[in-house]
C-alpha cells in the first residue's frame, strides 16, 4: 500500500517538474527543445 | 575571538594546496568535457566507446536544455526507483550481502533515503550500520554517490557551454558528458582515494561484524564491531560531495576517519573538483580572469565563514568561561574552547574547518557534531547551506549555484550605477532575470515554508529533542540542510517519522530539480546568444571589484531572507547564553 503511494508520489514530483520547465520554455518562447 | 598558530597554519596549508590544484584538475576537465585527449583516454577510451555502442548513445548528437534536463530527470526516476527496490527487498539479499540479515527498509524511510542518494543530499534517518545491508549499501547508496556527482558536474557544465557557446541552439549532450564525468573523474579519484584510506585503516570488507567483550570479561558486555566495504564508500562520499556515512557517525568515526591525515584528504576531497570547475569555467569561457574573480569571491567567503566558527568555538562557551573553575583557554595540556561534540583527536580547528566546508559545499559528512557548537559556530554551518552551498559548492552545484549569483549581481550592478547588465560578453535580459530570481526564491521558500509548518504543530515539533530557540535552529537547519542537498544534520531532531520522511523527500526533491530547471533554462537561453563587443558600458567581471561585489550580493540576499528566522534560533540563543539563561 504504502511501497504503491511513494511511487506515485516519486511520479508525481518529476511530472511536476517536466511541466515546470515546460512553463519555463514557454516564457522563453518555446525556440529551445 | 582567539585563534591557535594550529587554526592558522592549517587554513593557509589547505588554501594554497586548494589553489595549486585548481589550474590542473580545471584544464583537465575543461579539455575532457571539451572533447579533447586527456592522458587517460588510451586506456579509458575503449571503455567510453564500447558504452556508448552497448547503449546506442550517438556522441555527437546535440541536446537543447530541455532534453538534457529530461535525460538527467529519466535517469534519476529510474535509478531512484531501483534503490527503493532494493532497500525494500533486503531480506533477500543473502548472507553475503546482507550478514547480519536485516529486515527490509520501511516504506517511508526507503522512499526518503532513496530520494536522498538521487539528489545528492545523503540525509540520513537511519544508523547505516544497524539498517542497511551491505548490497543497499554498495548497489543502492554508494552507485547513487556516483551518479548525483556526475549530475552534478555535468549540469555545471552544460550551463558552462551555454554561457560560452555563441548562436547555438545546443548545450552538449547529457550522456556523453555523464559518462566522462563518471569514468575519467569520479572512479580514478576514488580507486586512489580508496587505497589511502585503506592504508590508514579503513576496512575494506563483506566480514560480519565483530563480536568482543570488554575488560569485564567474556559473557558480561558484548560489542559489535561494525564493517564492512567502507572505504570504497568513503572515497565517493567526499569526493562526490554526498556525505552519508556507511556508520552512522559518519566521519567521526574512527573506521571512516582514522587519522589527522585521513581528515586533511577529505577535506581536500570536499573541494577539490568544485575548485578545478570554477577554473575550467575560466578556460571555457575564454578568460581564466573570468574563472578566479569567482574563485575569489568563494575563498574570501570560505575563509569567513571558518575564522568565525573556528573562533567562536576556540573561545568556547561564555555561561562555562564565566565559573572560576572552568578554564578554557588553550594551553600545552588542554585544547581550550568548546570541545563538546568533537573528536579529541582532531581537535577544535580541524572540526571547525570541516564544518564550515562541509556546509559551503553540499557534502554533509561531519566529523563533529554541529548542535554542540557554540550558537554562532553552528550558525556558520547553517548559513553557508543557506546561501546555497556556491563556496566552491558541491560538486558542479557549487558553480552553477554561483553563476546564478553572478548573473544577479551584473544585474544589480547594471541597475545601480547605470551599466548595461552584461555577463561574458552577452546581454542579460528579461528572461535570464526572470530565471535566476525563480531559481534564487525556490530555495527559501522550500526552506522557510516547511520549517514554518513543521512548527506549527506536533507533527513537527515532537520530534524536537531540546527547547528554546535551539529546537528551532534543528528544524530550520534540517530543512535547510535537505533543501540544499546537504545532508549534514545539526542533530537533536528525530526525523524518522513519517512527517519529516515525507516532507523532507519533497524538500530534497525541490531543492535540487526544481532548483535547476530555470539554471539549464539560462543554458538554453545564453547559448542562442550572440556576443557583443565590450563597451564603455560594459561592467567589468573580472578582478577585485566584481569578486566583492559578488561576496556583498550573497551576503546580503542571504541576510535579507534567513535573518528574521536566524535572529529567532541561533542569534537568540547566543544573547541568552550571554545573559546565563540557558534551557
Amino acid at each position: 500500500m504504502f511501497d504503491v503511494l511513494a511511487v506515485v508520489m516519486t511520479l508525481v514530483f518529476f511530472a511536476a517538474n517536466v511541466a515546470f520547465a515546460i512553463g519555463c520554455d514557454r516564457l522563453m518562447g518555446g525556440r529551445n527543445r | 575571538m582567539s585563534y591557535t598558530s594550529h587554526a592558522i597554519i592549517l587554513w593557509a596549508l589547505y588554501s594554497v594546496i586548494l589553489l595549486l590544484s585548481a589550474k590542473p584538475l580545471g584544464s583537465f576537465m575543461y579539455t575532457l568535457f571539451s572533447g579533447g585527449r586527456t592522458f587517460l583516454h588510451p586506456v579509458l577510451r575503449p571503455v567510453e566507446a564500447g558504452l556508448y555502442r552497448l547503449t546506442g548513445v550517438d556522441e555527437n548528437e546535440e541536446m537543447g536544455w530541455r532534453g538534457y534536463l529530461f535525460a538527467s530527470l529519466a535517469i534519476s526516476i529510474l535509478t531512484l526507483m531501483v534503490t527503493y527496490l532494493i532497500e525494500r527487498t533486503q531480506q533477500f539479499h543473502g548472507h553475503f550481502f546482507n550478514p547480519r540479515g536485516f529486515p527490509n527498509v520501511a516504506e517511508f524511510l526507503g522512499w526518503n533515503t532513496a530520494v536522498s542518494f538521487t539528489t545528492n543530499t545523503n540525509w540520513q534517518n537511519y544508523p547505516g550500520e544497524t539498517t542497511m545491508s551491505y548490497l543497499t549499501q554498495m548497489a543502492g547508496l554508494a552507485t547513487h554517490n556516483f551518479f548525483s556527482a556526475a549530475m552534478g558536474i555535468v549540469w555545471a557544465v552544460a550551463l558552462v557551454r551555454g554561457l560560452a557557446r555563441r548562436s547555438a541552439s545546443g548545450i552538449g549532450n547529457f550522456w556523453v558528458d555523464f559518462v566522462r564525468a563518471l569514468l575519467y573523474i569520479l572512479l580514478p579519484f576514488c580507486i586512489v582515494l580508496t587505497l589511502l584510506y585503506v592504508w590508514q585503516g579503513v576496512p575494506q570488507n563483506f566480514s560480519a561484524y565483530t563480536a568482543v567483550h570488554g575488560l569485564e570479561g567474556a559473557g558480561k558486555v558484548t560489542q559489535l564491531i561494525a564493517q564492512g566495504p567502507i572505504a570504497s564508500q568513503e572515497a565517493i562520499k567526499i569526493l562526490g560531495t554526498n556525505g552519508g556515512g556507511f556508520l552512522n557517525a559518519n566521519s567521526a568515526h574512527p573506521f571512516e576517519n582514522p587519522t589527522p591525515f585521513s581528515n586533511f584528504i577529505q577535506l581536500l576531497s570536499i573541494f577539490l573538483i568544485a575548485s578545478g570547475l570554477v577554473y575550467m569555467f575560466g578556460k571555457w569561457v575564454g578568460n581564466t580572469r573570468q574563472g578566479w574573480s569567482v574563485w575569489a569571491a568563494m575563498f574570501i567567503l570560505f575563509s569567513m565563514g571558518y575564522f568565525v566558527a573556528v573562533g567562536t568555538e576556540q573561545n568556547g562557551n561564555v555561561f562555562l568561561a564565566s565559573r572560576a573553575h572552568v578554564a578554557t583557554a588553550a594551553s600545552a595540556t588542554q585544547p581550550g574552547g568548546n570541545m563538546e561534540g568533537k573528536e579529541v583527536r582532531f581537535g577544535i580547528a580541524d572540526s571547525a574547518i570541516y564544518a564550515t566546508e562541509t556546509t559551503d559545499a553540499s557534502c554533509g559528512c561531519i566529523n563533529s557534531w554541529h548542535e554542540s557548537y557554540t550558537p554562532i559556530g553552528g550558525l556558520v554551518p547553517l548559513a553557508n547551506i543557506g546561501i546555497g552551498e556556491v563556496i566552491f559548492g558541491g560538486v558542479g552545484a557549487g558553480l552553477y549555484g554561483m553563476l546564478m549569483y553572478c548573473i544577479i549581481a551584473v544585474f544589480i550592478a547594471g541597475l545601480m550605477v547605470g551599466r548595461t547588465p552584461e555577463y561574458l560578453g552577452k546581454k542579460i535580459e528579461g528572461f535570464e532575470v526572470k530565471m535566476a530570481s525563480l531559481a534564487l526564491l525556490i530555495s527559501p521558500a522550500n526552506i522557510l515554508l516547511f520549517t514554518g509548518v513543521a512548527m506549527m504543530g506536533s507533527w513537527g515539533l515532537s520530534s524536537i529533542f531540546n527547547p528554546g530557540p535551539h529546537g528551532l535552529s534543528e528544524v530550520l537547519y534540517a530543512y535547510t540542510s535537505m533543501n540544499g542537498n546537504n545532508g549534514s544534520a545539526f542533530g537533536g531532531l528525530g526525523s524518522n517519522t513519517n512527517w519529516y520522511n515525507i516532507t523532507g523527500g519533497f524538500a530534497m526533491l525541490i531543492g535540487r530539480f526544481l532548483f535547476y530547471t530555470p539554471l539549464i533554462a539560462i543554458a538554453g537561453s545564453m547559448a542562442r546568444k550572440r556576443t557583443v563587443p565590450e563597451s564603455l558600458g560594459t561592467f567589468p567581471t573580472t578582478g577585485a571589484t566584481f569578486s566583492i561585489l559578488l561576496v556583498f550580493v550573497i551576503i546580503i540576499v542571504a541576510a535579507l531572507t534567513y535573518f528574521p528566522a536566524y535572529s529567532l534560533g541561533a542569534i537568540l540563543e547566543q544573547l541568552l547564553l550571554n545573559a546565563h539563561k540557558t534551557f
